[in-house]
């Protein structure tokens, strides 16, 4: 026997309470001298007997009821076996567990998982015991609570069920589980019940892992786990599993779309669980429309590229989404993805040593790094259009324009040009910074560190100019390589660039930004490639000299791919063309007044609502915690100067809900977190698997009716054991014959 | 008279002149014929020359032919002769127990401090009739005895005295009374007034055994006896309330006792010992009263002496 107010086990010595009353009164009596004593002697020893009877019975009757009482209070649980002793039904508190990921979204042609699984519940439901309490948990990232305190309104619990609708995001059961294992911990009542409802995916439950493992004891150690399963719906389906665009004109340059060139979008479709090729047909949407359609055969259980090209007129966001046939899982048909479309990125080279021969300006080998003209291999219009100017100059030009700005060894800004520098960062543009002679820690610190919230956080150490006869400093990348520098996976680039000597070299010595990376480290003195994120631009500091004076960096084969790729990176690095469905989607705009937030349904709302600060850069930040839907959502705010202007994010299902196939029923009993669950499996009776489930019976109310019967007693005692009543005077008479 | 016996008693603790003046009017008379030397309100049994005609009875030879009464041979012409009672004076002995057990009293005064009162009382009455009065004191043994005396004045010795009894001790009053049956000498009247609690000897003797006894022996020297059973109510009723820690006089064991729960039985028992005093009073033709310290001494000695006094009209 169990005791659900077990805390209240310190009332047990209050059964002693009648025996030390009985005790105390019997040592603080009031005191008599008595005369006639042989006659009350005489009296006690004819009623020593029945004296002591009645003494001992009402002990053990009042003790009884102090034990009765504590008994009710400490309110016992009975085993099976043992419930006929509560007199009443097993009233249960129940938790249910909804899987509303992605694949309950599948269909058997006439009723989706998700419909079955709501019928299965409600089967459930009838066969609570009446008076029980329900409470319902979505299995998302983190658990959603449809209905937070457990009602025994049971009308209303289908009603919310009925409206449900399966997310595109995955489940996690386990977080759901663990949630459900404390709210139910805390009900007082003997049967607690958990009951996990889903379709068993196998991409959800194949790895049986420690987390999941631990939640199922946990919820174990609470209360009776049950495992709804639904129906099978036909596993063979086509998804479009992916959805890229390839590379630009060059090799070295990072998928790009731009109105100078056709974009190459590549689609990927999938067949699973088929025996046959499927025939089906994709569809391309860019902005919305459809532009072209091709019907395709997948081989079965394989995966097809199918390549598309699409040239973009205008520069800008741009939606393209792929879309296979209509079949019986339609969330995975779908995927969409946020194009950046560049028309020419134009930069902003501002060189702190000017002059017209580019051996000796500080900017100059860059500027012919960035889009070395080669007729031959490429369009004669140079992608990045550089231009290039004097720090006493920039009063002309509107930096925010410009989405790349490079300082080549600078060595001071006007603080006005800091303040747009800054701006434009933080709304997307990206900074490279050169250092060169001109360039100590001082005149950086000034222009960029702000107290560690600058935009770039970082303390130069001691400068190094070395003579030509001093040993000289190289430079070494990190290993693993960043993204940014992948090109340098050749071998023979890396070779290029490890060899390359540097006289001129500010080092970084100290970082105090959160997000500040080191890429890669001079031979010796420190940091030599260090990188920081800025709102949403990026920036990039590089120790070592662009030109010759500084060294021989300029004539390195490992030049140009180095300083492409982070111009690529600065530019395009923080473009997102999606997303999975689950995770948080957040935007950073300059201004969050009149903002609104439109869904991929078309619904639109207010979003000062979800106007935050961002932990790391303490800005302000546009957040929704979890994206449940695919689709595209579009965030409409104001710039800066008042222009409205519109930010998009692209959320697709998630690669674990590609695959619709569920586990066989005889795999998910073999699952080690599910070995103390009651699996009731589509066709089996819930009824059944709920009779010999384990319920307990709360024994308050045979308490309470062994009390009441105690104090009966108790009555019946004290009026038997009543004394007999006398009338001493009458008595007298009759003595004295009167 | 009054103002001088005031003037006299007026300290005495035991003399209370309203029970006096209530019970003034009244008289002590001799049941049984009584010997005595001066003229009293006292039968004696000595039918003599006196004032008063007893009865007539028949001649025989012999008779004092003086006493032939010549009226009734008149009408009957048989010869009868008149006997005449001699009145005179008794001594009435007021045995007081003054045991530790008299010291109770659920009121305000104690069963010897009532016990005392009717002493004080019922000496003035006798002493008054010029009746003698005697007093002895006991307890384990005769504490006390003030030989018969016959002025008012003695009755402030008699109050004096019983202002010095102190009750600590036992009760033996089978042990006291053949002495004093010694030191009383004639015939009188014998008042014991106790509450006979624990005269007889413990170990499961009749209660009444006792008191039994001692009241033969008076009685073999040919005394009249009147028992005056003190008790107080409490001891009657046993009407207390809880749970009481009774500690025993007399060196008899304390108990712990609910009186609720037995006082059915502790009434039938003390009412048993009163009906049974009782009755051994009546075989031994001596008056038993039970005194009641709840009732006024007045009133008790009005009801009593009355009843008494027409009984001894009854027998005449």
């Amino acid at each position: 026997m169990k005791l659900l107010n077990s805390e209240l086990l310190w009332l047990l010595p209050l059964v002693a309470v009648p025996v030390l009353i009985h005790i105390l009164i019997r040592q603080r009596l009031p005191r008599v001298r008595w005369a006639a004593m042989t006659f009350l002697l005489r009296a006690l020893r004819k009623n020593r007997r029945r004296l002591l009877l009645e003494t001992i019975l009402l002990l053990i009757v009042r003790t009884a009821i102090v034990a009765a009482i504590i008994f009710v209070v400490l309110r016992p649980v009975a085993r099976a076996g043992w419930q006929w002793l509560s007199g009443q039904r097993q009233r249960t508190v129940s938790i249910i567990v909804l899987d509303d990921s992605a694949s309950m979204a599948a269909s058997d042609g006439i009723r989706t998982r998700m419909d079955r699984a709501v019928v299965r519940i409600e089967e459930y439901l009838d066969q609570l015991p009446a008076g029980s309490d329900v409470a319902v948990i979505l299995a998302a990232d983190p658990p959603v609570d449809v209905i937070r305190q457990p009602t025994r309104d049971m009308n209303y619990v289908r009603e919310i069920l009925s409206r449900l609708a399966p997310r595109d995001s995955t489940a996690v059961i386990e977080q759901a589980m663990s949630s459900a294992a404390d709210r139910l911990r805390e009900e007082k009542t003997p049967n607690r019940e958990i009951v996990l409802v889903t379709d068993g995916q196998a991409a959800g439950w194949q790895e049986d892992d420690a987390k999941k493992r631990e939640a199922f004891a946990k919820a174990g150690e609470v209360g009776e786990v049950f495992v709804l399963t639904v129906p099978p719906t036909p596993a063979g389906d086509a998804a479009v599993t992916d959805l890229t665009i390839s590379g630009g004109p060059d090799a070295l340059i990072p998928s790009l779309a731009a109105t100078l060139w056709p974009t190459s979008i590549n689609v990927r479709l999938t067949a699973f669980n088929t025996k046959e090729t499927l025939e089906t047909a994709i569809d391309l949407f860019v902005d919305g429309r459809k532009v072209t359609r091709r019907q395709v055969s997948v081989p079965p259980d394989q995966d097809l590229i199918v390549g598309f090209e699409h040239r973009f007129n205008s520069p800008g966001e741009h939606t393209v989404a792929a879309r296979c046939d209509s079949d019986l899982y339609e969330r995975n048909n779908q995927r969409s993805m946020l194009l950046k479309v560049r028309e020419r990125i134009n930069v902003l080279l501002v060189d702190g040593r000017p002059g017209p021969d580019p051996a000796t300006s500080a900017g100059g080998f860059i500027r012919i790094a960035l889009w070395p003209t080669d007729p031959q291999e490429r369009e004669s219009v140079p992608f990045f259009d550089v231009r290039t100017l004097s720090t006493g100059s920039l009063e002309s030009v509107q930096i925010g324009n410009f989405p790349l700005i490079i300082l080549a060894d600078v060595p001071a800004l006007p603080s006005t040009a800091i303040g747009q520098i800054k701006s434009a960062v933080r709304e997307g543009s990206g900074l490279l910074i050169i250092a060169g002679s001109q360039v100590n820690a001082s005149n950086l610190a000034a222009m960029f560190f702000e107290g560690g919230s600058g935009l770039l956080p970082v303390q130069l150490g001691p400068p190094i100019d070395l003579q030509p006869t001093d040993p000289p400093v190289g430079l070494a990348l990190n290993e693993p390589l960043v993204p940014a520098l992948s090109a340098f996976d050749d071998p023979i680039l890396m070779q290029a660039l490890s060899t390359v000597s540097f006289r001129t070299v500010r080092p970084v010595a100290f970082a105090q930004g959160k997000n500040v990376q080191t890429w890669a480290r001079f031979t010796r003195g420190g940091a030599a490639l260090v990188a920081n994120t800025f709102g949403r631009g990026r920036v990039v500091y590089f120790g070592g000299s662009a030109d010759r004076q500084g060294g021989e960096f300029p004539l390195s084969p490992a030049f140009v791919p180095f300083f492409q790729q982070l111009a690529f990176h600065l530019t395009f690095g923080q473009d997102e063309p999606q997303q999975p469905a689950g995770r948080a989607l957040e935007w950073h705009p300059a201004r969050t007044d009149g903002i609104t937030l439109t869904y991929p349904d078309g619904t639109s709302v207010p979003a000062e609502a979800m106007v935050g600060e961002d932990p790391t850069t303490e800005q302000p930040r546009v957040l929704v915690p979890s994206a449940q839907r695919g689709g595209i959502y579009t965030l409409t705010y104001n710039d800066a100067t008042g222009t409205p202007r519109q930010a998009k994010k692209a959320v697709n299902l998630p690669a674990d809900e590609f695959d619709p196939a569920m586990l066989a029923l005889a795999q998910l009993r073999e699952k080690p977190s599910l070995a103390k669950t009651r699996i009731i499996g589509p066709d089996d009776s819930i009824r059944t698997a709920l009779l010999t489930a384990k319920r307990e019976a709360e024994l308050s109310t045979t308490g309470i009716v062994i009390l009441l019967i105690l104090l009966a007693a108790e009555l019946l005692l004290v009026k038997l054991f009543a004394p007999r009543q006398v009338d001493a005077q009458a008595m007298l008479k009759k003595a004295m014959g009167l | 008279m009054a103002g001088r016996r005031e003037e006299r008693l007026t300290d005495r603790k035991y003399v209370v002149f309203d029970v006096l003046d209530h019970i003034a009017s009244l008289e002590m008379r001799a049941r049984d014929l009584v010997e005595g030397t001066m003229a009293g309100l006292q039968r004696s049994p000595y039918l003599g020359a006196s004032s008063e005609f007893a009865q007539h009875r028949a001649y025989v030879p012999g008779d004092d032919t003086r006493h032939v009464d010549w009226k009734v041979y008149g009408r009957t012409e048989r010869y009868y002769v008149r006997q005449f009672q001699e009145e005179t004076n008794f001594v009435a002995t007021f045995i007081l127990d003054c045991s530790e057990s008299m010291r109770y009293g659920s009121g305000k005064a104690s069963k010897l401090d009532h016990a005392c009162l009717l002493t004080a009382s019922l000496s003035y009455l006798a002493l008054r009739q010029s009746d003698a009065v005697s007093v002895a004191l006991f307890d384990e043994d005769l504490i006390a005895f003030l030989p018969p005396r016959t002025s008012l004045g003695s009755l402030g010795v008699v109050a004096s005295s019983l202002e010095t009894v102190r009750p600590e001790r036992g009760t033996r009053l089978e042990t006291v009374v053949p002495v004093l049956v010694e030191m009383i000498g004639r015939r009188g009247i014998v008042v014991i007034i106790s509450d006979l609690l624990d005269v007889s000897s413990p170990g499961g003797e009749d209660d009444t055994a006792g008191i039994l006894r001692v009241i033969q022996r008076l009685r073999h020297q040919r005394h009249e006896v009147v028992v005056m059973h003190v008790l107080d109510p409490q001891e009657l009723s046993f009407d207390f309330g809880g749970r009481i820690r009774f500690e025993g006089m007399e060196s008899l064991p304390a108990a712990v006792a609910e009186p609720n729960k037995i006082r059915a039985d502790y009434v039938d028992i003390i009412q048993k010992f009163v009906a049974e005093t009782k009755m051994a009073c009546a075989g031994t033709r001596s008056d038993y009263v039970l005194v009641n310290t709840a009732e006024p001494v007045d009133r008790l000695l009005v009801r009593y002496l009355t009843a008494r006094g027409k009984i001894r009209e009854g027998r005449r």
